[in-house]
């Protein structure tokens, strides 16, 4: 039952990404991975608050396993943040590498904060 | 986004995907979602907090992907949906930030500073350098004549970036 929900999430997470990617680019366009941002920013946001919330409230043991890791595990993603990365620095722009990640680590991490203290307020 | 069939003007209105991409893309981020769930069942933290799991996840899967994008660079479209099953699924699906931030985030709370920095730092230099190692194997295996310092060909990475 995990499994199939997990196998669900997973799915969804995946196919949310990749719409929310699709807009972001096509308002934003191609030159900075701002799809990629935008995407792990809030994912991290709502992990945030589901761990909040459940720090406090009686969720149930498998919502946080189901959403946290596999709806916003699949989501959010590592492996584009270090590929487009590496292409930056592979093309010797080192500023937007270095830009790409001091922005997507600082507020990853500010945006999973203020989750959590959301959710322990709600 | 990727327009997994070549590309679309920039700033025009995202074409209609097919639904077969549709498809490739669930079932990569389900397979990627049961493994990395099956990898922290198995993996546990390191005596000094750092979650061995995540990172061995992300590292793997930014090997792969930096492979993956620089193996199907220019590729036929008879492969048209690796890329959205492999890249965009199942490493997207594989790899995970948000765990990681929230990861970090607890050991500063918990005031371990040291370590939760060590495992920011460890993570991001790991992911890196294996994306850039993925893609250089993926370049040599795949034969394409790239020499030089720009080992990823900027247009097989807007093709990918970021839906992954």
């Amino acid at each position: 039952m995990l499994v199939f929900a997990l196998t669900l999430a997973g799915a969804a997470g995946a196919l949310l990404r990749f719409s929310v990617d699709r807009m972001v680019r096509a308002r934003l366009g191609p030159h900075f991975p701002w799809g990629t941002f935008v995407i792990n920013v809030s994912g991290s946001f709502a992990l945030g608050l589901l761990i909040g919330a459940g720090e406090h409230h009686l969720t149930g043991p498998s919502i946080p396993v189901v959403f946290g890791i596999g709806l916003l595990g699949a989501y959010t993603t590592f492996s584009t943040f270090a590929v487009d990365t590496v292409a930056f620095l592979q093309r010797g722009e080192w500023r937007p590498a270095l830009a790409n990640v001091v922005l997507s680590m600082t507020c990853g991490l500010g945006a999973a904060a203020l989750g959590i203290l959301v959710g322990g307020v709600i | 986004m990727p327009d997994p069939h070549g590309s679309s003007p920039h700033g025009t209105p995202p074409q209609r995907v097919e639904l077969a991409v549709l498809i490739a893309i669930a079932l990569g981020g389900a397979l990627g979602t049961l493994a990395r769930f099956a990898i922290g069942r198995v993996l546990v933290p390191l005596a000094n907090g750092i979650p061995l799991a995540t990172l061995v996840v992300n590292t793997t899967g930014s090997f792969l992907l930096g492979f993956l994008v620089a193996r199907t660079a220019g590729r036929s479209p008879s492969e048209r949906l690796l890329r959205p099953f492999a890249a965009i699924g199942f490493c997207g699906g594989f790899t995970t930030f948000s765990t990681l931030v929230l990861e970090i985030d607890q050991g500063l709370g918990r005031l371990a500073f040291g370590s939760a920095l060590a495992y920011l730092s460890i993570t991001v230099a790991t992911g890196l350098l294996a994306a850039a190692g993925g893609a250089g194997v993926g370049h040599r295996r795949g034969g394409t004549a790239t020499t030089g310092p720009d080992i990823v060909d900027p247009d097989a990475l807007d093709d990918t970036s970021g839906g992954r």
